[in-house]
């Protein structure tokens, strides 16, 4: 460690001594609004040297003494040109200008600056809220979860579904963060509707498989959500209502250009208007709170505390009640140290809940399970070069769980507390102009509280390089090891989500260790397209499946019902994209496989994972007809997925006894489904009053997808017949949004 | 004004609830020919074998019936050459009993003891079934019944209720729940019971039926509870409450028989697998058991109507 830390140093020293240089440094923000642009882009053309804005909005870049001419980027916005003349360390904040008709040619050169072809790190796909709202919706609600599950090598089982099944992981095997804090259950209405209300969210970028070394605890994906800021300068409102749901927003500022506030509420309707009764068996009901103050506090420091709140209730007629949540909060402090050194440090909580209740023969069952955490953590970069940042950072997390409770001790399981403790060192370099590399070092340990168990420590190094051919072609390569210490222990074969139970590597569970290699090919052409081929190898240690028959709500014995053992996942990845002009859309194809070697489960061979889905085929498509209307098509088909079904029957003291061969050797018709929708933005009025409606179909050709299979004999023919429920047929869906 | 616009709003709220639900949680018949894998495993020709040994002096039988599959409404048993069941140097012969009117399943075929016997504690009763294909065996160690004292029918958990039907005849229509027994009181969801057979001490494995239905599974494991409807008039007032020791694996076979047996893939649901019979060659359960009788009165019970 200490000897990879000195030639880090070194190294960055080096590269820090080979040129006078002085450094420009700052933040990019929306000119109206005054919020952060993550991502956003800041290019040197004559000297190709370039850099963007960290996930705080705070830039860098070092440049030689002189006058510059400077591009400053972002998707979705009026490219800006900078003129300044350098000559000693300087500050200043970039404003860009909203387009406001959308994308349209003003932007080609937006999407030329920052492509991935520049950037070192490997596997990220980043995605504004504009361009989730580009795509048709379920629920008429533009849904994040939704939008990730386009992106080639993410899969998904079964119709609306917020489950992300990443290159061969499973649901849990994701980190979920919002504003830097976990969401243990993404999921409202049983994962038909994701937690993160559009309105309240700036950006989000998913990590596929190789996480940057900052990221730690979990083995597949990270999906980092950043909250919206709220606007520096005006007051602002919207309404959204959709068939389901409505939402309120209203942001501003605090103090003028110096502080300001964002709060978002959304509720269902659907227990305004109905009850159970036998036609709906089941009324569920679901209400977000988003909210956030950031402040500046002289040049150098920000503050920002963000909260955030779901709820979800299903009410039956059978008096089944279940109510699941989370809640977080953030409390983060930003401070630039000169124009070279930037700190961000979070204090975190994070609570999730859930609790079953029903009444069976006259007696009350309840059953609650939960996760608690506490988090402090702080990352500290250096902009050592213009192309050299070096990140160190170190985090402690203290988890409380509730693995499963219910009022009998017979059924309950012992709470149980651990600490997972992190620091990393990072560092994304170009030595030269066609080679860049993204390296660095998470150390995890996990440490069980109130067990005599050791403390288990494993460094997790992370790798990727860049090797650009040309402007507009690149090679990529990447490794990376990944360690996550909690698993949900869920023994439903379907990708809905509800009654997690997440559960500590304590008692003879191990964490699972994921080793992931990764190499890609990326090209521009014809000024307007992307394409890139990924393809990457990875396998897993001590991935957990359970046995047969297992049953895991309140089961004391909870563990015996598990096995762990070994994962090999791998695939190919084919992405065709168009982002600039009146036409965008994307293309995609992934080839992929999964399986799973765990002893006691399948007589120890090797059988396919739930998401071993072989072909995924997806395409999208959005035309901006005028300036005010636009449609969209998303069209995606893929193989079905494992299942495990009775291929015979026999008869046992009355009953009908399935016969299975193999877990998952049985495979479900293909899925596919074709969505539509089109819509309308009005002019932004003098006042700032600006509305938009849209109207879609989701299964335009309603296609029956099954989700479950049910077997019944048909006591006048002795035959079987077999029932698929599936979730939804065709679906209309408005919705209309209005802002000041 | 303002009511119209109400009801306006409503009347269109309620048209796309309408839209959207009337489109949720179809169930439609499938062919399942559509799916991958289907028929993988040759099952032609396959038997499974339901039989046991008990302490109770009478005639024993074992009953085979023919393993389908999944697209087969009828499958033919195979040829069987001879039955017969080893205990030490003991051999005890079956013979073939004819098909009988009320025999509920033609293709099956039942063989009993050719001489009235009883299991004994602690003996170990191995089942052979000679077919021209290989002999098909399984084995079981009789276990001593624990103390059964607390096995007791309570009013609180057994539901009666008294009806006249459209003849006349006062008819009793009584429901037991699934599990009478100290640790039964485990509730359910969608027939998927909530704990495992290891949280249970073996001395108190065992299931129980009534003496009329013979040993069926539905006394045990019924999805919501053990339904029977008495006619006075037909029935005495008492009945026989047979209980039977059961090994570990036979009660874990038991009960993921149940539980597989509603092929529910909810949210509730477990991960489906064969229930792991005992039957070489074959599929099924051959058990022996310790046997005790209870009789059970009808006029303890009050009619709940009442």
């Amino acid at each position: 460690m200490k000897r990879i830390l000195i030639t880090i140093l070194f190294l960055a020293a080096f590269v820090g001594l080979r040129a006078q240089t002085y450094t420009l440094s700052g933040h990019i923000v929306d000119a109206t609004t005054g919020e952060m642009l993550i991502g956003a882009t800041l290019f040197e053309a004559s000297s190709q040297t370039g850099t963007s804005a960290n996930g705080y909005g705070f830039y860098s870049l070092r440049l030689p003494a002189g006058k510059h001419k400077l591009q400053c980027a972002y998707l979705g916005y009026i490219t800006q040109e900078v003129e300044i003349q350098l000559d000693g360390d300087k500050t200043l904040e970039i404003k860009l200008e909203e387009n406001a008709v959308g994308l349209g040619e003003v932007t080609v050169e937006a999407a030329s600056v920052e492509r991935p072809q520049r950037q070192n790190e490997f596997n990220a796909e980043m995605l504004t809220i504009n361009q989730i709202r580009k795509l048709p919706s379920v629920f008429g609600e533009a849904d994040i979860i939704k939008a990730v599950q386009m992106q080639s090598g993410v899969k998904t089982i079964g119709d609306a579904s917020s489950g992300l099944l990443v290159r061969g992981g499973t649901n849990d095997q994701n980190l979920i963060l919002i504003d830097e804090a976990p969401i243990y259950n993404p999921s409202h209405l049983f994962g038909m509707i994701s937690i993160f209300n559009p309105e309240a969210v700036n950006q989000v970028t998913l990590y596929k498989s190789n996480m940057p070394a900052q990221y730690g605890g979990r083995v597949s994906a990270v999906l980092d959500c950043k909250m919206k800021e709220g606007n520096m300068n005006r007051h602002g409102f919207s309404v959204a209502l959709s068939p389901f749901a409505a939402t309120l927003t209203a942001n501003g500022p605090i103090a003028k250009e110096q502080a300001s506030y964002l709060i978002s509420a959304r509720r269902s309707f659907f227990d305004l208007f109905v009850e159970p009764n036998k036609g709906m068996p089941l009324v569920p009901t679901f209400y977000d709170l988003n909210a956030k103050i950031n402040t500046k506090i002289g040049q150098n420091d920000r503050l920002y505390l963000s909260f955030y709140r779901g709820h979800d209730v299903i009410d039956s007629n059978e008096g089944l009640h279940n109510n699941w949540g989370n809640t977080s909060g953030t409390l983060r402090w930003t401070h630039n140290f000169g124009s070279r050194w930037f700190l961000n440090t979070a204090f975190i909580v994070s609570d999730y809940r859930n609790d079953l209740n029903f009444i069976y023969k006259k007696h009350e069952f309840n059953w609650h399970t939960g996760l608690s955490d506490l988090n402090l953590k702080a990352a500290l970069s250096y902009y050592i070069a213009p192309d050299c940042e070096l990140r160190i950072g170190a985090g402690a997390i203290r988890h409380a769980f509730v693995p499963g409770e219910s009022d009998s001790l017979q059924t309950s399981l012992p709470h149980l507390q651990a600490m997972e403790y992190s620091a990393f060192v990072l560092n994304d370099w170009k030595p030269l102009r066609w080679l860049g590399f993204n390296y660095g070092l998470h150390l995890s340990a996990f440490q069980p509280l109130d067990s005599d168990e050791k403390v288990m420590v494993y460094p997790e190094p992370r790798v990727s390089m860049n090797v650009m051919l040309n402007d507009d072609a690149s090679l990529k390569a990447a490794y990376s090891r990944n360690v996550q210490y909690i698993q949900v222990l869920q023994n439903n074969s379907l990708n809905y989500t509800s009654l997690e139970t997440w559960f500590p590597a304590v008692n003879g569970l191990k964490p699972v260790i994921a080793d992931v290699v990764s190499a890609g090919f990326f090209l521009d052409f014809a000024e307007q397209f992307s394409t890139s081929v990924e393809l990457y190898y990875k396998k897993g240690q001590n991935q957990i499946d359970f046995i047969d028959h297992a049953q895991l709500i309140s089961n004391p014995n909870v563990l015996s019902q598990v096995r762990s053992g070994n994962a090999m996942a791998y695939g190919v990845e084919f992405n065709l994209s168009k982002n600039v002009g009146k036409f965008t859309g994307a293309m995609s194809y992934t080839y992929s496989r999964v399986t799973y070697t765990i002893p006691d489960i399948n007589d120890g061979n090797p059988y396919s994972a739930l998401s071993d889905i072989p072909h995924d085929f997806r395409i999208n498509g959005s035309y901006q007809f005028t300036p005010h209307w636009s449609a969209s098509a998303a069209w995606q088909y893929s193989s079905g997925h494992p299942v495990t079904l009775p291929v015979g029957f026999y008869e046992y003291m009355g009953q009908t006894v399935p016969i299975y061969t193999e877990r998952n050797a049985s495979r479900t018709p293909a899925y596919h489904r074709l969505d539509l929708s089109c819509a309308y933005q009005s002019p932004k009025y003098k006042n700032g009053f600006n509305w938009t409606a849209s109207f879609g179909l989701f299964n335009a050709y309603n296609r029956l997808n099954p989700l479950g299979y049910q077997f019944e004999t048909n006591t006048e023919t002795g035959e079987m017949r077999a029932f698929a429920y599936s979730m939804f047929g065709i679906l209309p869906n408005v919705s209309v949004r209005a802002g000041w | 004004m303002n009511t119209k616009i109400s009801i306006w709003k409503r009347a269109a709220h309620a048209v796309l609830l309408i839209l959207v639900f009337a489109s949720c949680s179809r169930i439609d018949e499938i062919d399942i020919n559509d799916f991958d894998g289907m028929g993988s495993e040759a099952l032609q020709g396959r038997v499974a074998v339901f039989g046991n040994v008990t302490t109770e002096m009478r005639q024993h039988s074992v009953t085979l019936t023919p393993v389908k599959q999944w697209n087969e409404s009828q499958a033919p048993l195979p040829d069987i050459n001879r039955v017969f069941v080893l205990c030490g140097n003991d051999t005890i012969l079956y013979t073939e009993q004819p098909i009988g009117e009320f025999a509920p399943n033609t293709h099956s075929k039942t063989f009993v003891s050719e001489q009235p016997f009883k299991g004994e504690v602690g003996k170990t009763y191995r089942l052979v079934i000679e077919t021209p294909a290989g002999d098909i065996t399984a084995e079981d160690e009789l276990l001593a019944l624990g103390n059964t004292d607390y096995f007791q029918l309570m009013k609180d958990n057994v539901h009666c209720r008294i009806y006249q039907t459209p003849s006349g005849r006062t008819k009793y229509d009584i429901q037991f729940p699934k599990h009478i027994y100290t640790l039964s009181e485990q509730p359910a969801i969608s027939g998927v019971t909530f704990y495992s057979p290891e949280n249970i001490p073996i001395d108190s494995l065992y299931f129980w039926t009534f003496v009329h239905s013979d040993l069926s599974l539905q006394a045990l494991f019924s999805e919501q509870s053990f339904a029977n409807s008495y006619d006075l008039s037909d029935l005495s007032r008492e009945e026989d409450f047979i209980t039977c020791s059961v090994s570990p694996s036979f009660y874990s076979f038991l009960l993921n028989v149940f539980n597989e047996s509603d092929w529910s893939m909810g949210l509730f649901a477990s991960i489906s697998g064969n229930a792991q019979g005992n039957v070489k060659n074959g599929y099924g359960y051959f058990f022996a058991s310790d046997v005790q009788r209870k009789r059970f009165a009808f006029n303890e019970l009050t009619d709940e109507n009442e």
